[in-house]
Parts: structure tokens; C-alpha cells; sequence
């Protein structure tokens, strides 16, 4: 439970107020700065370095299950003027505890549907549509099913319009409770080859997946994920964005934000791999796309 | 522009955690006139029931970019109304000074548990080692000001060294005790404390850490704290502390060592024989991070703990307890645990005898956190 009180009247005394020509406050807060992901906070930080006081919090350094840790971490969020969360995680962690700051996520895929259509919140997803549908289409089936919660209506007009350029078929379903979740599913599996699902966690990830892998799995549909442990899951296909464009493209989003230009409300990864199924793509006898760059993950 | 709104918000977060003891049987025994005096008899006493232990609410608010305020406020002895509740710590906090620094009712940085494993969602154990918490009395804290700082000795080494003057105890019922006998749970020290000044004199102390960067994972440290304790400024109530805390492949191995020193104290006179005395004493627990069933991390623990306290012409007071059990984290913020104690406990009298306690205990517990 979190709840946003009044201003402390210790505030004042203390020197809360800021001045008026102060820079921005930025956080960014980072699943794990490992490998992949220190090069793009680095870039990040650097770029944005000039124009807004930067601080970085990496969440799994940080004990969340420990309330006091936890409420540390969100005081901190709360008093930024922008929150960046980097990745799944991070996103899920400031989309549940963070209130009434502004968000920019960057690299995610799975975000909660009604957060996603709050005006406070803008970002980058982790995945390419326009990369996954060239998949799609090397693909010898052509249907796709596509599946989303709502707050996801821009994704599906992506994917609508990218699939009717590309002369793929698509069968679409808007699902909005989990009680309308098998049987839409099942729905859509009667009269897709292949199959794409982005949303909520209802739907991408816990009992809802699951119900969806076994379903898929049992009639061979390859199923389109949003991350690279979907493929673990027995997803055919997801996506991995290459961090070096999407630093620039997020600094430059950010940095139009911090400016009060705007920027866009949502937007794909500007490019990166396609992930793919070796043992699924053996199995079924389904090749790897011939026109994007890819990789097999056993 | 992005402009913020000036404004300090408060975060809550908190929890609850609810114990049941499923069975527990223990054997007294002692002078009848002792055993009179507690209002009990010698023999065995079951214990089974269920209780709230605990409710605590963390406020926390940044108040500038270097200065928070952080309060908790628990909720203690829960039945038809709250008997008990706590303010376990309240305080400002402060750090543009590559430190940092804390003024108000702060947890007082001795040893490693105090501050970090206190609270019931910190450790997969049920009840914190036997001695500091059912005499000594967790978490130590009071009223003053606090100041830490880590130095960086390269090759990813690193020194903290924490510095505090606070109020020091109090006695609330009597100015020539400092504590009065009692079995385990019937008199915590530190649960004396009043929040008020004993007397002119300031209690203070400190301790200095070294280990690896992240000191909370891995460290080696001393403790010390002095205090005056009798409303003339002259009891000597002294704490002397020692920890090893470390990781490693998953398991998490902590141990304490402890000497307390006590002058001028009546209250323990029939005891020990003497108004000046000393406990030592130290606790092993040992927990394994790695192992899960059914996709729920689980967590086994061990821990062994032996106090001794003594002074001159009386016998020894001795409190040994073995326990273990195991946590289970049932979803994000529920853990269930279980724990089965083994208590033997021994309080001297003078020319009379033994008080002595021994027994089990097993115990159920939920912990919840928001």
C-alpha cells in the first residue's frame, strides 16, 4: 500500500522548494546493470547529462521486499520530475509503486494496459513490429492471430497496418478480463497459423500464457512473445533490441520531454534481433526468417 | 519545461506479521519462594495459541535531494486494543556530506542484527536470537544523533565507521535497578527505556566495519557502547560487540559476539551476589538462500545461541538455545515460516538455588508486507 499525502510542513524550512530555473530531475532505474544494459545507461546519463540532474538506481541491488528499502527507493521516484525505467522489471516496479510522476519507459514489453494509457506515462517498447511482421511474412504460413489487452489499441494499429502492407492476413481479438481469456483465445486459434500476443501480464505472462503455450504447443502454432525467456517458455519467436539505437532514440525523446516539446506517446524499438526457436523451428519444420536478422536461441 | 510541484510526498509502506504457536511445552523448576514470587509453580506448562505480533506502518519522504524523513510507527500487544504502540524510529536524515547523517530515534548501528535483521520480513527465522531479544531487548534504540561514513580502501575493500551520542537508559520503575530478574520475555533491558534522559551524562558509542563494497552483504565489525544508567550519572552500563557477516554460494552465515558490563545494580544483587555484573555470549545462524519448490523460494536456517552472565560470589546465569526452521515466500510480499526451539535457561539465587527453565517450542508465522 502506497498513498501520496500533503506537503510536509518540515519542507519548507529544510530548503525543499526549488528554484524555478533548477534543472530537471531524472531517475533511472535499470533491472540490472550487467552487460547489455550499462552501455545504454551510460549513453543515457551522458546524453541527458547537460540538461537534467541524472540519477541511476539499479533494482536488483535493491532489497523491494523490504519495505523500508522499498519506501526509500519510491520517496526518491516521487521527488523526480521524470522516471525512466529501463526494462520489464523496472517498468513493473515503478507502473505498480510510482504515483502521479511522469514516465518514460524505455525497453519494455510488457507494461499494464491502463498505465500505458495514462497521459503521465510515454516510452519505448522492447520490440520491432515492423521487424517482426518481415518475420511474419518469411514465414510459408500467412495468419496471423493477434491478441492484446486494451491500452495496447496503438500496437494494433501498428501491427493492422504493417500486416496489410505486407498482404498478411490478420484475425484480430481485444481480450479484457481473464474470464474471456480461453475462450477467446480458443476463438483465435480456430482460424490462425500463426499467433501474437502483446498486453497486460494477464496475458503474457502467468496463468494466461500458460494457458496459451499449451494450447499452441498441442496444435503447433508458433506463437510471436515479447522477451527473450518467452522463448524458454515455448514462444517460437520474440525479440531483443540492440541498446545502442535505443539510447539514442530514448535520449532524444527524453531530452524533447525535458525541453516541453513532447514526444511521442509510444513508439516499437528502432531495430534488433529476432529471436527464434531453434528447437521448435527444427521440430516443425518451420525456417528462420531469410529477410531480418535473427538468432536461434536453444 | 518538466517542472515538479515543490512538493514532499509521503510514501507508505508497512507490514504485518502473525504468529501461532503450535505447540510448546516447557519445565520449570526452582525455590518454591522464587517460583511464589513469579506466580507460578514448578512443573510443565503448554503453551498453544495464535497472536498478531506485530503491525508496522514506514513513512518515508524526501524532503530535498539530501535530506528524508523516515518514521515507523508499530503497533505491538494487539487484542481487543493495542496495548503497545511504538514509535521504533523516527528521523532526519541528511547526506551532501559523502555520509551520512541521522537525528531523532534512530536504531542504534551495534553489531549486525540490530539494524538489519530486526524486523520480522528481514530474517526467515520467527523470533530473533533468544537472549538479545527476550533480555537484552530489540531493536536497541534512543533518542540523539548519528553519523556514518564509508571510506573506500581500493581493490573493492571499504571501511564504515558509525558515530552516536544518544540519550542512554533510563530505568522507568527504579533508580537503584538496572535490570530485575525474570524468565526470558518477562524483562527486556532495553524495553526500559524510557525516552528520557537518566541523567547529565550522554551515552554514546560506535562501530567500524570492513569488507567488500556492498558491507551489507559481507563484513567484519566491532561495537561498543558506554552509558551512565543511575539518575547520579555513575552505573556503568557498557556493551561491547563483535560480528561476522557473510555470503557465499548461497549461504548466508551471521554471528555476534556480545559483553555486556553492569555497575552498581541492585536489581540483580540476589543473583549474582554482587551489584556488578557481566553477561558474554554469542549466536551462529546459518541460512541457505538457494532452494525453491514449486517455483517458491524456500529457505532452511540453523542457529545456535549461548549467553552467560555472572558476577562475583553468585552462580551463573545461562541461556542456550538451539533453533531452526525454514521460510517460504509464498508470493511477492507473503512469506510463511516455520521454526522449532530448544530453550534451556538457568538463573542463579543466592543461597537458594536454581531457577531453571527448559522446553520446546513450535511456532507458525505469516509475515505480509505492502
Amino acid at each position: 500500500m502506497k498513498r501520496t499525502l500533503l506537503a510536509l510542513l518540515l519542507a519548507g524550512p529544510i530548503g525543499l522548494a526549488r528554484a524555478e530555473n533548477s534543472p530537471p530531475k531524472v531517475a533511472i532505474v535499470i533491472d540490472k546493470l550487467d552487460g547489455a544494459g550499462r552501455p545504454l545507461i551510460d549513453r543515457l546519463s551522458q546524453r541527458l547529462g547537460s540538461e537534467a540532474l541524472v540519477s541511476v538506481r539499479e533494482l536488483s541491488a535493491i532489497d523491494v521486499a523490504d519495505p523500508i528499502k522499498k519506501g526509500r527507493l519510491v520517496a526518491f521516484l516521487d521527488d523526480r520530475d521524470l522516471v525512466v525505467p529501463v526494462g520489464d522489471e523496472a517498468t513493473r516496479f515503478v507502473s505498480k509503486e510510482v504515483e502521479d510522476a511522469r514516465v518514460f519507459f524505455v525497453g519494455a514489453g510488457i507494461v499494464q494496459g491502463d498505465w500505458l494509457s495514462s497521459k503521465l506515462t510515454a516510452g519505448i517498447f522492447s520490440y520491432n513490429v515492423d521487424q517482426l511482421l518481415d518475420a511474419v511474412q518469411d514465414m510459408p504460413r500467412r495468419t496471423l492471430g493477434f491478441a492484446y489487452t486494451p491500452g495496447y489499441e496503438p500496437v494494433a494499429r501498428w501491427i493492422r497496418r504493417g500486416a496489410s502492407r505486407r498482404g498478411i492476413e490478420l484475425r484480430e481479438m481485444r481480450i479484457t478480463s481473464l474470464k474471456e481469456l480461453a475462450p477467446d483465445i480458443r476463438k483465435l486459434l480456430d482460424s490462425a497459423q500463426i499467433v501474437w500476443v502483446v498486453g497486460d501480464p494477464m496475458l503474457v505472462r502467468g496463468a494466461g500464457f500458460e494457458f496459451l503455450m499449451q494450447q499452441t504447443l498441442s496444435r503447433r502454432l508458433p506463437v510471436i512473445a515479447t522477451g527473450a525467456r518467452d522463448i524458454k517458455r515455448g514462444a517460437f519467436m520474440s525479440f531483443e533490441p540492440t541498446m545502442a539505437p535505443l539510447a539514442v532514440l530514448a535520449s532524444r525523446d527524453i531530452s524533447s520531454l525535458l525541453a516541453g516539446k513532447g514526444a511521442p506517446k509510444i513508439e516499437p524499438a528502432p531495430e534488433g534481433v529476432v529471436l527464434v526457436n531453434r528447437t521448435l523451428s527444427g521440430k516443425w519444420g518451420i525456417p528462420a526468417p531469410a529477410s531480418v536478422s535473427y538468432r536461434l536461441v536453444p | 519545461m518538466i517542472a515538479s510541484g515543490g512538493q514532499a510526498k509521503v510514501v507508505f509502506t508497512g507490514y504485518g506479521d502473525m504468529q501461532a504457536a503450535a505447540q510448546g511445552r516447557f519445565m520449570i523448576g526452582g525455590p518454591p519462594s522464587v517460583l511464589n514470587s513469579f506466580g507460578i509453580g514448578p512443573g510443565d506448562v503448554e503453551a498453544r495459541g495464535a497472536k498478531i505480533n506485530s503491525l508496522g506502518l514506514f513513512a518515508t519522504s524526501d524532503i530535498s535531494d539530501n535530506a528524508r524523513v523516515l518514521i515507523d510507527l508499530t503497533f505491538k500487544d494487539i487484542g481487543a486494543t493495542t496495548k503497545t504502540t511504538v514509535i521504533q524510529y523516527g528521523y532526519l536524515e541528511y547526506d551532501d556530506f559523502g555520509g551520512e547523517a541521522q537525528v531523532g530515534k534512530i536504531t542504534l548501528p551495534f553489531n549486525y542484527y540490530n539494524q538489519n535483521r530486526f524486523y520480522p520480513f528481514q530474517r526467515p527465522s520467527i523470533n530473533p536470537p533468544l537472549f538479545q531479544s527476550a533480555i537484552l531487548g530489540l531493536p536497541i534504540s534512543d533518542i540523539g544523533a548519528t553519523v556514518n561514513k564509508t571510506f573506500d580502501l581500493g581493490n573493492a575493500a571499504a571501511v564504515r565507521a558509525d558515530l552516536y551520542a544518544v540519550n542512554g537508559f533510563k530505568t522507568s520503575s527504579s533508580t537503584t535497578a538496572f535490570r530485575n530478574p525474570a524468565l526470558p520475555g518477562g524483562l527486556a533491558i532495553t524495553n526500559n527505556v524510557t525516552g528520557q534522559d537518566a541523567n547529565h551524562r550522554i551515552a554514546f558509542g560506535g562501530r567500524v566495519e570492513i569488507g567488500p563494497r556492498a558491507l551489507e552483504k559481507d563484513s567484519l565489525g566491532v561495537s561498543y557502547y558506554r552509558d551512565e544508567w543511575d539518575p547520579q550519572g555513575r552505573g556503568l552500563f557498557q556493551m561491547i560487540g563483535a560480528h561476522l557477516h557473510g555470503t557465499f554460494a548461497g549461504f548466508d552465515f551471521l554471528t555476534e559476539y556480545l559483553q555486556l558490563d553492569v555497575t552498581g545494580d541492585r536489581g540483580m544483587l540476589p543473583n549474582f551476589g554482587t551489584r556488578n555484573w557481566r553477561t558474554d555470549g554469542f549466536f551462529c545462524e546459518l541460512q541457505y538462500n538457494r532452494l525453491s519448490a514449486f517455483d517458491k523460494p524456500v529457505t532452511p536456517w540453523f542457529r545456535a545461541e549461548d549467553y552467560r552472565s555472572y558476577g562475583g560470589s553468585g552462580g551463573r546465569e545461562n541461556l542456550t538455545d538451539y533453533a531452526g526452521g525454514f521460510s517460504v515466500l509464498v508470493h511477492d510480499g507473503l512469506m510463511a515460516k516455520f521454526e522449532a526451539t530448544r530453550l534451556y535457561y538457568r538463573l542463579p539465587y543466592v543461597d537458594l538455588g536454581d531457577l531453571t527453565l527448559r522446553g520446546y517450542e513450535l511456532l507458525f508465522d505469516l509475515t505480509a508486507t505492502f
